[in-house]
């Protein structure tokens, strides 16, 4: 091997070991750099104890279809599914746009788990609400003949 | 390697010519990318006209990674086989990198205000383009550092190699992990999700950037260059004197 060639060869040894452990970095902290829980990996965590009573955390998934109602008050009351399981929210504040029954939307807030008759209920109380929007960009001619295709 | 295009001189005599055509290319480009854009592109279904930010957006997002692989992969050069030429094309290509990642980042959060409800969240995209940013200042940064050019060179040329290791995280994060922003439209496996009409002011747009960038590098390189004379010439000022 010429100079070059050892040079080269020490640089991708190198950035293999690197690249590995960053990998096993990001692997360990799987939990932590997801941004979101959806409905089924709250129920999930709250079983094993993951997240307690009471916690912060934000929960995404879909806006359920016919779930979306404004009492009185004004607090504004609907549910986010991932279409296993259902968790009620609660915010009161200003919704995003892009906010509307079918749509992903990310809530920040407090969950509380309730056992009733065994069985475990969720309520959540969103101090934040934020839209997802999805990678589908088209105009709306194109969306309305999609939408009367199916 | 034997190829007359290392040597600095000869490289800059064959692509001194083409730089001016090269910007007015991309001039030309971003006026019918700009006017597409915003004239004769169609509104989209959910999001209106915040759509039109998109243009801007995504490519500079896609420039700000090619970017890097262009200068993490002449840095390897430079590293491997000292070649002025490589090192040079390194630091010309840099501050044109960050300037685009600062494009994306501001213009994303521009969209992401409107439309998410947020200016800014900590998830793993937003995160690792933020921290792209980062390699590029903390490379500019570094190779002008020290007094001794040559190990600034060095040294900010192993960190842009490290920061190599970001781009497929940034690639892969919408994938997997849950984050708010969404996941890739054009490079995703099967047809492409976006509508003919926003592709190609998508990519007219993208072709004025990459022009602008070749227009620029031509240009910083000259610079760069001549920098590294003048280096060379106080060094030699400073021994004898």
């Amino acid at each position: 091997m010429n100079k070059g060639q050892k040079k080269i060869a020490t640089i991708l040894c190198l950035f293999t070991i690197l690249g590995f452990s960053v990998f096993l970095i990001l692997y360990a902290l799987r939990d932590n750099v997801i941004f979101f829980y959806s409905p089924s990996d709250v129920k999930n965590s709250v079983l094993n104890g993951k997240i307690q009573n009471n916690s912060l955390i934000r929960l995404g998934g879909l806006v359920l279809d016919k779930s979306f109602y404004r009492d009185e008050d004004g607090i504004i009351f609907f549910s986010i599914t991932d279409n296993a399981n259902v968790i009620n929210v609660s915010y009161s504040g200003i919704l995003p746009d892009l906010f509307r029954e079918g749509q992903g939307v990310i809530a920040e807030g407090y969950i509380e788990s309730d056992t009733k008759d065994g069985d475990l209920s969720f309520r959540f109380n969103a101090s934040t609400v934020l839209a997802k929007h999805d990678e589908n960009y088209m105009p709306p001619e194109v969306y309305d003949v999609l939408k009367r295709g199916y | 390697m034997k190829n007359k295009f290392v040597n600095p001189g000869t490289l800059l005599n064959f692509v001194k010519p083409i730089s001016p055509w090269l910007g007015f290319t991309s001039v030309m480009l971003l006026a019918f990318g700009l006017w597409l854009s915003f004239y004769h592109s169609p509104i989209d279904y959910q999001q209106g006209n915040a759509v039109r930010i998109m243009y801007v957006h995504v490519p500079a997002a896609w420039m700000s990674m090619m970017i890097y692989t262009f200068m993490a992969m002449s840095s390897l050069f430079g590293i491997v086989y000292g070649h002025i030429t490589a090192y040079c094309l390194a630091k010309a290509a840099a501050p044109i990198g960050a300037t685009f990642t600062a494009i994306c980042l501001v213009s994303g959060s521009a969209w992401g205000k409107p439309m998410w409800g947020t200016w800014w969240v900590w998830d793993a995209r937003l995160t690792s383009v933020l921290v792209l940013f980062f390699f590029y200042v903390g490379y500019i940064v570094f190779s002008n550092s020290f007094n001794d050019f040559s190990k600034g060179e060095k040294f900010s040329s192993i960190l842009s190699i490290i920061g190599l290791i970001n781009l497929p995280i940034i690639k892969f994060s919408v994938d997997y992990w849950n984050t708010l922003h969404q996941p890739a439209s054009i490079s995703k496996i099967g047809a492409p999700s976006i509508h003919t009409d926003m592709l190609i002011p998508l990519l007219v747009m993208f072709l004025s950037f990459v022009f602008i960038f070749l227009h620029l590098l031509i240009i910083r390189f000259q610079l760069e260059l001549n920098n590294r004379r003048l280096n060379i010439r106080n060094m030699k000022v400073h021994r004898t004197g």
